[in-house]
């Protein structure tokens, strides 16, 4: 699947320009990268492992409480003094084990829903039809739209009284002639309410799913198809045998791409419920912003951070394994 | 035509219908919420402008008259921010494409070759942002970065540039070398033919790196938020700043979402043609 | 110390010079730019939005505002102070940060001199003197005055059709509620009722609160818990003054939640997502017979373009309990008990004490909280701002004019009186950190709605986060705050 001619095949350049020009090609990558994305990174597990907050560190209060000033003026500041209490805090936390609970439904189901409709609309678009192009590019616009807008927009037509959607819902109810209309609780009950936040960012990102999987396909030679039908097979083991197994990377990475992405989820969760109802909403990395932002627990942020990163890398170990997994068995049923 | 392929046409346009229906229809509604007093929308669902409903345009002449400075401020931050550091990204990007796609990079303490740095960059991509939260707005205030545009820029680079370098990687993989060598021969500097023959090769992938760049900068909430405070400010602080104690300015929010969604639509149809294929070169790769 | 003193005394006569100069010298602060933050929307930026021009041709500075959505404001005041980038002059914000903003001095002190010229002696004592100050330093002009109160239809309520058949269901008269448990009867007598609303009928709602997560909804629910959990006579409500121990799950508390949790069947399927902001749009519009609001209700039912019930309102002071709980004997007392919250305490307008046009700031802070000019605003259904001072309570005809009736003018002010001259009336949570204590609240109230968890369990989580929160906030520094915050003399 990998073509790396370049970079395998290519002798080691032993000219000095380039021995200096291959670090100047580079460079501004890197720095930019170690500035401002390692640097706060190995600054926040130094946060994690202090009693630094808003309005001055537990040492601090203590000491001026007790007429004294506490020595030393770190960071924001502070003194401060070192503690574990913020990782062990991570265990006792119910509020931040639901949002970790939470975050992994919206990963998992928001990635299956997100790559079996845009698998599908992928495979309709890939089909022969007038206006092929037309239906590729609105199919795109979608994702045109800021985050906070689609979720904006999501919640005008998930409201339950003043919806396009309640209001069909309420005529169909009439002319099922049922005594109590029906009403999807779209926001507003706790398991509906998960749903409801993965239907809207689904809305948004299956275009990403199908644009990319639209060009995998595009990429299959059609000589592959037309010499598994003169054997004779049908479309659907020629979607079995040919499609799938071929697109199995491409599936990989969007999968991964989007999985990951959704472990930040924030802006919709925000502007739809707030978290709720009860707690059946909140997102890790909202409830990071809430501790950091809000509360001023700086510590804390910076632990349950950690938390997410381990959680993330392990998502994607997991993953990237079972997709090896299904990569050698196909091999091994293939032979 | 077969009947089999009259009724699997019928199959692929009813699917079409149907999701191009999801699709538009919440644009149309925002579009006629936009137009809509505020008992329109809060006492039941009306569809047609001037059919079930009298449509004013006083929301977007609010926003564009009477408030128009606001407004424009917000809309050229955005448009500031986006652009900068959609040029950023396609150069930084190009440029670590090429270093990754043409050199052996070797580093001792870790032993990486350039498979390794080329992973570990795109991991970057991935980190959790709140990771970075109080460190970053430290670092800002301590760089006097917070509510610039330069500020802005950035960081949007610096989030944009894991795909940008990953992207082009894999379209210079993919372009022949016989061109840059033989202006090697002939003398030309490797900046040179960097930039006067590889880089003009490159134009699907240089504008898919844009497009996204530009579409992710355009539309980010969280780190405009938390780095600017006035002068710096993007669109959709103000489009989430409509919620407020007088209820969801359902009109006002629609109007914005509209006029922020213009200058991507413009930019995609413009460019739409190049996307896919530079996209897919990164995808691909797996 | 002597020499802050002096400098803020400089400082002070600078500004009223300045003020006074206006006259002299045509434009003082020429080329001087001022920000001023607040919330977004008309309610309480528009009035900046309209006056400002006027203060720039009069002084020659300039005004820019920037506006935040709520859920965001609090976050970006207190980074812009923390981080020391001070973008903003002048702030706009809750009462309730107090204890996060002037506590550790971001805050210009305001002096006597530019007291005086807003006429600090026609505001109501409970803001000029508790809420804008952080002990006996004020740092803040009173700009609106908030306290929650309760609203019902007076044309369902207080008209004849339905009292014989609530009377005989209830065997009690259908009138205004004095107790949570007559609002709830009400509620449940009216919900899903057909009535005759504007010449139309269809079915109304019982109750409109706000339940939304995230939100302001959880001063809602403190305004039930007052009354049920608020002793006479002890100004401590949230936590003991003893040693800070939450007061949040007694017997009292939870039974209040058990009310605000039970009430929600009588309000719309939506209602655990509405906020105030969406209680207030849906009230006027005619969706429920009772609502508890700020006091912002009262202006825009009003508003023909807003409101589908003007002059049907009846306005009054929050319900309270036949028996409360006294934490300090561990019983229920059955005696009747009233307990009005100030929730939130209103806008106040103040200016950081790190900017560089303070002069210029402190001055058009004190053109916004000028007597003459709130007095317009209070009445205007267009804005937020409520009554704060004697002037705008007293003159009925202000509100006459403004399109209240009279009798309906007289009913709104007594209620805001009567609530925020309460004996027993209770302050909001004003101590550091309390943004987090009340996040903690909301959160376990909220689970407790959305019925993941009973109403005492909910409470003891709170209590066990908010002894959490003590601890890391160091116990006794927290408990001088509040025992200052309260006003607790032991």
């Amino acid at each position: 699947m990998l073509r790396r001619q370049s970079q395998a095949e290519q002798p080691e350049r032993g000219t000095r320009e380039d021995r200096i020009m291959k670090r100047v090609f580079l460079s501004p990558t890197v720095a930019l990268l170690l500035a401002l994305s390692i640097f706060p990174m190995i600054w926040s597990l130094g946060i994690s492992i202090t009693d630094m907050q808003r309005g001055g560190s537990t040492t601090q209060r203590e000491a001026a409480v007790e007429g004294r000033t506490a020595e030393g003026a770190g960071f924001l500041g502070q003194s401060y003094s070192i503690t574990t209490r913020n990782y062990s805090q991570l265990f006792k936390d119910e509020r931040l084990h639901i949002a970790a609970r939470n975050t992994l439904f919206y990963v998992i189901v928001g990635v299956a829903v997100q790559y079996l409709i845009g698998f599908a609309l992928a495979i309709v678009l890939n089909q022969e039809f007038f206006g092929r192009s037309f239906f590729r590019t609105l199919f795109l616009l979608p994702m045109m739209m800021t985050p906070v807008a689609a979720a904006y927009t999501g919640r005008m037509m998930f409201d339950s009284r003043v919806s396009p959607i309640a209001h069909v819902l309420r005529m169909v109810s009439r002319w099922l002639e049922r005594d109590k209309t029906i009403v999807a609780p779209w926001l507003t009950d706790t398991d509906w309410a998960r749903v409801t936040i993965v239907l809207i960012d689904s809305w948004q990102w299956i275009p990403f799913m199908t644009l990319i999987l639209l060009a995998g396909l595009q990429a299959i030679p059609d000589d592959i198809y037309e010499a598994a039908r003169v054997d004779g097979a049908n479309a659907l083991q020629l979607f079995r045998r040919i499609t799938f197994p071929l697109m199995l990377p491409v599936s990989a990475t969007v999968i991964l791409i989007r999985g990951l992405e959704i472990f930040k989820i924030i802006d919709i969760i925000v502007v739809t419920t707030g978290g709720g109802p009860g707690s059946s909403t909140e997102s890790l990395t909202m409830y990071i912003f809430s501790v950091a932002l809000t509360f001023g627990n700086y510590g804390y942020a910076a632990a349950i951070s950690y938390m997410l990163l381990v959680l993330v890398i392990i998502f994607a170990t997991v993953f990237l394994a079972l997709v090896r997994l299904a990569q050698t068995s196909r091999v091994r049923t293939a032979t | 035509m077969t009947l089999k392929k009259v009724i699997q046409k019928l199959v692929i346009y009813l699917i079409l219908l149907t999701w191009s229906f999801i699709v538009i229809f919440p644009f149309y509604w925002l579009f006629t919420t936009s137009l809509k007093q505020p008992l329109n929308v809060s006492r039941g669902p009306k569809y047609v402008p001037t059919w079930d409903y009298e449509p004013t345009w006083e929301h977007w002449e609010y926003l564009f008259d009477e408030q128009k400075d606001t407004t424009w401020r917000h809309f050229r931050n955005s448009l500031i921010a986006a652009t900068g550091s959609m040029f950023l990204s396609v150069f930084i990007g190009a440029m670590g494409g090429y270093g990754l796609s043409r050199f052996q990079y070797y580093w001792k303490p870790l032993k990486w070759r350039n498979d390794n740095i080329a992973f570990w960059i795109i991991s970057q991509r991935f980190l959790p942002p709140a990771l970075f939260v109080v460190p970053f707005l430290l670092l800002y205030t301590k760089l006097d970065l917070i509510d610039t545009h330069i500020g802005l820029i950035i960081a949007y680079t610096m989030f944009n540039i894991p795909f940008a370098v990953w992207i082009m990687r894999d379209f210079f993989n993919q372009l022949p070398t016989e061109m840059e060598d033989s202006a090697l021969v002939d003398g030309a500097t490797r900046w040179g033919a960097f930039t006067r023959i590889v880089m003009p090769l490159s134009t699907p992938g240089l504008v898919s790196v844009a497009i996204f760049s530009f579409v992710f900068s355009w539309n980010e909430f969280l780190y405009a938020l938390m780095l600017t405070n006035f002068d710096a400010i993007t669109m959709p602080i103000l489009i989430a700043g409509q919620n407020n104690t007088r209820g969801v300015q359902w009109w006002f929010i629609s109007a914005l979402t509209l006029t922020a969604v213009v200058p991507v639509i413009l930019m995609g149809l413009f460019l739409q043609r190049f996307i896919t294929r530079g996209l897919v070169a990164g995808a691909l790769k797996g | 110390m002597r020499r802050v003193v002096i400098l803020v005394l400089l400082l002070a006569m600078l500004a009223v010079s300045g003020t006074v100069t206006t006259t002299a010298q045509d434009k003082p602060f020429e080329g001087q730019k001022v920000v001023v933050v607040t919330q977004t929307g008309r309610s309480i930026g528009g009035p900046v939005e309209d006056y400002a021009p006027e203060w720039e041709e009069m002084t020659g500075g300039e005004v820019e505002l920037q506006q935040f959505a709520f859920g965001e404001l609090y976050e970006k005041m207190i980074t812009s102070f923390e981080t020391g980038s001070i973008d903003y002059d002048v702030l706009i914000y809750p009462a309730d940060w107090a204890g996060d903003f002037m506590a550790p001095g971001y805050l210009e002190p305001m002096s006597q001199e530019a007291l005086e010229a807003i006429d600090v002696d026609d505001v109501i004592p409970l803001y000029s003197q508790r809420i804008t100050a952080w002990g006996d330093t004020v740092y803040a002009f009173p700009y609106d005055g908030d306290s929650h109160m309760m609203y019902y239809r007076k044309d369902l309520v207080d008209g004849g059709e339905y009292a014989a058949e609530f009377e005989e269901k209830y065997g009690y008269p259908l009138a205004e509620p004095k107790t949570w448990q007559q609002y709830r009867d009400i509620a449940e007598f009216f919900n899903n009722r057909e009535v005759e609303t504007a010449g139309e009928t269809f079915p109304i709602y019982g109750v409109l609160e706000a339940q939304r997560r995230g939100a302001q909804s959880y001063w809602v629910f403190l305004s039930r818990a007052a009354s049920y959990a608020k002793i006479p006579g002890n100004p401590c409500f949230f936590f003991s003054c003893d040693d800070m121990t939450p007061q949040v799950n007694n017997p009292g508390w939870v039974r209040a939640l058990e009310g605000y949790m039970d009430i929600a069947q009588f309000g719309p399927p939506e209602m655990i997502n509405y906020d105030v902001a969406d209680t207030r749009v849906h009230f006027p519009a005619g969706t429920s017979v009772l609502n508890i609001d700020w006091g912002d209700v009262g202006p825009i039912s009003i508003n023909p373009d807003a409101s589908i019930i003007k002059g049907d309102v009846g306005f009054g002071v929050l319900p309270g309990v036949d028996e409360y709980w006294d934490y300090e004997k561990g019983e229920w007392v059955a005696e009747y008990n009233q307990a009005p919250f100030i929730a939130f305490g209103g806008w106040i307008i103040s200016v950081a004490a790190g900017s560089d046009v303070k002069e210029a700031a402190l001055d058009f802070a004190q053109f916004m909280a000028r007597p003459e000019l709130v007095k317009v605003l209070a009445v205007s259904p267009d804005t937020g701002i409520n009554p704060a001072r004697y002037s705008q309570l007293e003159d009925i005809s202000l509100w006459v004019e403004a399109g209240f009736d009279e009798e309906s003018a007289a009913d709104y002010l007594d209620a805001i009186l009567n609530t925020i001259n309460h004996p027993n009336a209770v302050l909001d949570l004003r101590i550091t950190g309390s943004a987090e204590y009340l996040d903690a609240l909301d959160v376990e109230v909220s689970r407790a709605v959305a019925g993941e968890i009973s109403a005492q369990e909910a409470l003891d989580n709170v209590a066990a986060q908010w002894d959490a929160i003590t601890d890391r906030l160091g116990r006794e520094a927290q408990l001088e705050q509040y025992r200052a915050a309260v006003g607790w003399e032991g």
